[in-house]
């Protein structure tokens, strides 16, 4: 140990020679810290921006986050997080390619968008902004508990959303056993532009930008007026430490919501036995979902260096969707102050049991649900990734990761009718995406 | 004559070492004191918030009372870093195989163990709220010969 | 569903096991923030509103546990 001569550094020659068993009464101090006078920073602040692109024109998203945590002492912590995501870009509107090119209406008469023959239909007739708030305060109860209650709100031009979220935990077997609750509440307000459409209602033609609109009045916010959803969240978990170096958790969650479910801005193309589409009509969602999941993951700490994460999810719920979900990241810390981090995920999900790629020509009197989002249809994806992380002597940190998603769809929920005419077409879109995102840590 | 006081010799010596401290050999430096022992990590969170209040009762009580902290980093050079940046103007002794926590059935991070001078343990508590120092600070007045309580 | 339940209900007893797990003073590789359950909440946010915007899943992620477990 070195013998620093800094000066008046009494404390520290006091401990050198209790390194050495020597009895030492230490020097008197010149001044005092009070506990009440704590050097430490109180504010950490955590920043994040997400940049986002898919190929072929669709998505581009840049989404930056802050995060602001204050420390009161004695695991008090106060924290509040602020989101924007700007949103461009086209996604699919769930209608199918045609042989001819397809011209559909955008929301409330707003312009029209194209496909061209054999494409796939993307709908890019809107740009979103959206702005999410949140606030959360943690503190102990007891001896072993922690309880933490927040609120969130968020707000797009056509939705906007208000939550309550509380959670409690506790710790057993001096800390190596934790279980914990949580609730959350959330209601949604669906303002879309036009209104929302009649479920299963024709798609107004677009002729040449003039709109016939068989929907009823189209005053903004008009027609059905604002739609609602509300979601009730709960989760109970269990991390169990297995050894120093090692824990596993366990968690179970339901989530139910009831009320407006559908996408007012997609459609699904109803098909002759060619598979050319006669008339869109608007999807339409069941009024109620149960969802379930269980969750498990394992951290290990290897070679005195490194960790490895390693999770998985199995989903289900009363929409017959199943999926599952691998998540795995190794941390090499290669030196003390940076790492990498190779990340690789997994997932699979099955098709929503009302997922139509398309309808046959008068199966949409017949049905009272369906849809053609390719986010309830079946498919898998997979992420791989690369983060760089960087800790600076002040202890801040910075970290930067480039990710690549892609999805690849399955083809399901054809009708059999026009199963034929359609097997000219790739109806189940792929997805691929670039995420970049960089993050900066700090105290202050 | 001589094998008598061989003899004495040998029997007093037998009963000093009867009567030998409990405590351990790492803290045979303190034996006969009144001896605060703390527990302390680099990775303690509270225990950073701890030493301030650790370093004013070894200053306010120190004709009487002995502040040890006991360093359990299994990695040296980390609770060398902490102790750069909390400062303790008390005693610092390093056990990174953790022998005093096993010994004294240490349940939580930090915790405080109150030995009396003839080695007993008198009091022991898990964890440092900085909420509840009086109670902290009451323990240790209770402990101390009664003139210096009294002040 | 029954069968989800039953799991979970074993897996809580699991926690009954008091010798598993580490001693208070062994803490330290718990304590590191790449050990932490989720050591980077601002990026499992950004991941988690990605995929709920692209999958028909969401959340099932806990929170709670290990660390340092001071206090």
């Amino acid at each position: 140990m070195k013998d620093k001569r800094r000066h008046g550094n009494a404390a520290l020659r006091a401990a050198t020679l209790g390194l050495l068993g020597a009895a030492v009464v230490p020097a008197p101090a010149s001044a005092l810290e009070t506990p009440g006078e704590q050097l430490a920073k109180k504010w950490e602040f955590d920043t994040g921006l997400l940049v986002y692109s898919e190929s072929g024109g669709r998505v581009q998203a840049a989404e930056p986050v802050l995060k602001a945590t204050r420390n009161f002492g004695d695991d008090r912590m106060l924290s509040f997080k602020l989101v924007l995501d700007t949103l461009t870009g086209a996604s699919p509107n769930g209608a199918t390619p045609a042989s001819t090119p397809q011209t559909f209406t955008g929301p409330s008469g707003s312009g029209s968008y194209r496909a061209n023959a054999g494409e796939m239909p993307l709908d890019d007739s809107f740009k979103d902004t959206r702005v999410s708030l949140s606030a959360d305060y943690l503190f102990p109860v007891g001896e072993n508990g922690k309880f933490g209650y927040g609120l969130t709100a968020s707000k797009e031009f056509d939705f906007l959303s208000a939550g309550a979220n509380a959670r409690y935990s506790h710790d057993f077997n001096q800390g190596n056993t934790t279980l914990s609750a949580g609730l959350s509440y959330e209601a949604d307000e669906i303002s879309a532009v036009g209104g929302a459409p009649v479920p299963l209602a024709l798609m107004p033609a677009a002729v040449s930008g003039e709109v016939e609109n068989e929907n009823e009045d189209e005053d903004e916010g008009g027609g059905p007026g604002a739609e609602t959803k509300g979601v009730v969240d709960v989760i109970v978990g269990l991390t169990q430490v297995l050894d120093p170096n090692s824990l596993v958790q366990f968690n179970y969650s339901l989530s139910t919501s009831s009320g407006y479910h559908t996408d007012p801005y997609k459609v699904l193309s109803v098909v002759g036995a060619d598979g050319e589409p006669l008339r869109y009509v608007y999807e339409s969602r069941p009024d109620a979902r149960t969802k379930h999941a269980v969750f498990a993951r394992y951290k290990r700490y290897l070679f005195a260096r490194d960790v490895f994460d390693l999770s998985y999810r199995y989903m289900t719920d009363d929409w017959k969707v199943q999926s599952s979900t691998i998540d795995s990241l190794y941390r090499w810390n290669f030196n003390s102050t940076n790492y990498v981090e190779p990340h690789l995920r997994w997932y699979q999900q099955s098709a929503a049991d009302f997922y139509h790629a398309a309808l046959y020509d008068g199966e949409e009197t017949r049905v009272t649900e369906a849809s053609a989002d390719p986010r309830l249809g079946a498919f898998s994806g997979y992420t791989v990734g690369l983060k760089y992380g960087h800790t600076m002597q002040s202890g801040n940190s910075w970290s930067a990761r480039l990710e690549y998603y892609q999805q690849t769809g399955k083809r399901e929920g054809v009708p059999e009718e026009a199963a034929a005419g359609l097997s000219k077409f790739k109806l189940e879109p792929d997805l691929s995406a670039v995420m970049f995102t960089v993050g900066y840590r700090f105290k202050w | 004559m001589r094998l008598i006081t061989a003899v004495c010799l040998l029997l007093a010596a037998s009963a000093a070492s009867a009567e030998a401290s409990p405590l351990p050999p790492a803290l045979a430096a303190y034996e006969g004191k009144l001896i605060y022992l703390d527990f302390w990590a680099s990775w303690c969170g509270p225990c950073a918030e701890s030493f301030p209040w650790l370093n004013q009762m070894q200053q306010k009580y120190g004709a009487n009372l002995v502040v040890v902290g006991v360093g359990v980093d299994e990695d040296t050079k980390a609770g060398d870093g902490f102790l750069k940046k909390h400062p303790a103007r008390f005693q610092i002794v390093r056990d990174p195989d953790g022998k005093l926590p096993e010994l004294y059935g240490i349940e939580g991070m930090p915790s405080a163990v109150l030995i009396a001078p003839d080695g007993k343990v008198l009091h022991k508590h898990s964890g440092f709220r900085s909420q509840q120092i009086a109670e902290y600070e009451a323990v240790i007045r209770a402990a101390l010969p009664r003139e210096e309580a009294s002040q | 569903m029954t069968r989800i339940a039953l799991i979970v209900v074993a897996l809580l007893a699991l926690g009954g096991c008091a010798d598993i797990g580490a001693k208070p003073w062994q803490r330290g590789v718990l304590a590191r923030e790449d050990m932490q359950v989720d050591p980077d909440p601002v990026q499992t946010g950004l991941d988690d509103h990605i995929y709920f915007s692209k999958e028909a899943s969401s959340g099932g992620r806990g929170f709670g546990g290990g660390g340092c477990g001071c206090n």
